[in-house]
């Protein structure tokens, strides 16, 4: 594999994550719109088709960019087309020029002979290298609160651990089990146990968990791309949303009792992370870039009592029509994006008159100086 | 309600502590002249803030005459180190925030928001024990 086609595909990747998470922001827009703003499990069943539908273009886009379908909504040909039908007022030579355009940024990202590569390639090495320690630093607590914490239970798939060294009840997952992490001051309490025990078993049901470590895991190679972060952070907050409704429906726990549970575990963990905040919180927050931090804990309380006056049913057809819908959209925007695997008709006609048009000025610069 | 002593201080706490710290002890005016030209602050809040620090077990108060005198129950290098204690337990302790579901997740929840949201608890989602 050479360089080229290794930051090639980067650039592809990034660009195909923009594109996906533009197409699941289109329908989380219709869906808003049409009033479905409160169906939390189509939404994320949504998000988790987006990414599931993300992680096989590399695998279809060899055979998909070589169908005649993919050749006529190649956006790259259908510009041509209209350039040389004089629909669209831009001359030959700075339509190539253009096109030249990504060839170049090529050129400078795998050689790093200018500044602005140089830095563009810093940038991105070192936001991976930190997101890496981020994520390391992490794997270790995870370990660290399961090895020192004791083994309630322990059932075929999953183990209860009640841990000294946290005050958020978590789940994760390692290679065989999944973890239900307690922490110790919960002992005591039957109704806090039974609350996140609940709550946290919903996770794993939903498939919060694995998809909470599979995005994480990948993180390091796309954290500075604004697609991936709308992504995640939607799937999670639609991921808890869904947990939450799902809990309250099925455990017959009581949403009020839940609620002031939840509002409690949130100040306790807050009241033992206070000072010194300057380097903790941005280690250790999930705020949101240039959105900063808002309260997941308010809206998910509003949502409660929305559901208790106005309680919504969702069904799985819903969720997967529109995911079918999205991944056509997804599939028909990485065709347009594709780069032609051959020169069309259009773009050779578009090269020579390209040409002819260089020639002419150069014929007409000769002219002169005479 | 006394408040843990482990607890660590917010960004404005800190700031009161700092002031007491320099003046060793005083009234909640001798607190509100060093904290003078910062802000402009209302001796209710300097009161309350300094009640909230005596919860937490880091000044004490004694009556004299008919005003309360606080001192710091806890010197300014102890408190150095426990920060540094904290900001240790903060990256390498704790509960994780990547590669997990949690509860609840991290926030910057002020008083007002707390307060706000144990308003709509109490007022819009009902009890269904029964």
């Amino acid at each position: 594999m050479t360089v080229d086609q290794i930051v090639g595909g980067a650039i592809w990747i990034q660009l195909m994550i923009l594109l996906a998470a533009l197409v699941f922001a289109v329908f989380e827009g219709i869906l808003w719109l049409s009033g479905n703003r409160r169906h939390f499990l189509t939404r994320r069943r949504l998000g988790v088709a987006t990414i599931a539908c993300l992680s096989t273009l590399p695998f279809i886009m060899p055979y998909l960019s070589k169908t005649s379908y993919a050749a006529s909504v190649n956006a790259t040909d259908v510009i041509v087309a209209q350039v040389l039908k004089g629909n669209i007022g831009i001359s030959a030579i700075e339509m190539n020029n253009l096109f030249q355009i990504k060839a170049r940024v090529m050129e400078q990202l795998t050689t790093g002979r200018t500044l602005v590569a140089q830095l563009v390639i810093a940038a991105f090495l070192s936001a991976l290298i930190l997101r890496l320690g981020y994520i390391l630093l992490n794997l270790w607590r995870v370990r660290r609160s399961i090895y020192q914490g004791r083994v309630l239970h322990r059932s075929r798939r999953m183990k209860l651990i009640m841990s000294p060294h946290i005050t958020v009840p978590f789940s994760t997952r390692g290679l065989w089990y999944y973890y239900i992490v307690i922490p110790q001051g919960f002992g005591g309490d039957r109704k806090a146990m039974q609350m996140s025990l609940g709550h946290e078993m919903q996770h794993i049901r939903q498939g919060d968990v694995d998809a909470e470590v599979l995005l994480s895991f990948l993180s390091p190679l796309v954290v500075l791309n604004p697609g991936f972060w709308f992504l995640s952070s939607r799937l999670r907050k639609l991921g808890e949303l869904a947990c939450d409704r799902a809990y309250l429906a099925r455990s017959g726990f009581d949403a009020h009792g839940y609620s002031l549970r939840l509002l409690s575990i949130a100040r306790q963990s807050l009241a033992t992370r206070a000072q010194p905040t300057a380097l903790g919180v941005p280690l250790v927050g999930r705020s949101i870039p240039f959105i900063g931090r808002r309260s997941i804990l308010k809206e998910r309380i509003l949502e409660i009592a929305h559901d208790q006056e106005d309680p919504k049913r969702e069904t799985i057809w819903f969720a997967f029509a529109l995911s079918v819908f999205m991944a056509a959209g997804v599939l028909f925007g990485a065709a347009a994006l594709a780069e032609p695997p051959e020169w069309s008709h259009d773009r050779i006609m578009l090269s020579t008159v390209a040409n002819l048009d260089r020639l002419n000025e150069l014929n007409t610069l000769a002219q002169r100086s005479w | 309600m006394v408040r843990r002593r482990s607890e660590m201080l917010t960004d404005v706490e800190l700031e009161f502590m700092v002031a007491l710290w320099e003046i060793e002890t005083g009234s909640v005016r001798d607190v509100m002249a060093v904290l003078e030209g910062d802000i402009k602050r209302a001796y209710t809040s300097v009161a309350t803030v300094l009640k909230i620090l005596e919860d937490k077990g880091y000044v004490s108060s004694e009556r004299k005459d008919r005003s309360l005198i606080y001192s710091p129950v806890i010197q300014r290098a102890d408190y150095e180190g426990r920060s540094l204690k904290n900001l240790s337990d903060s990256l390498f302790g704790g509960t994780p925030t990547a590669l997990v579901a949690r509860l609840v997740d991290n926030e910057d929840l002020t008083d007002e928001m707390i307060q706000e949201i144990k308003e709509i608890i109490d007022t819009r989602i009902r009890k269904d024990d029964g």
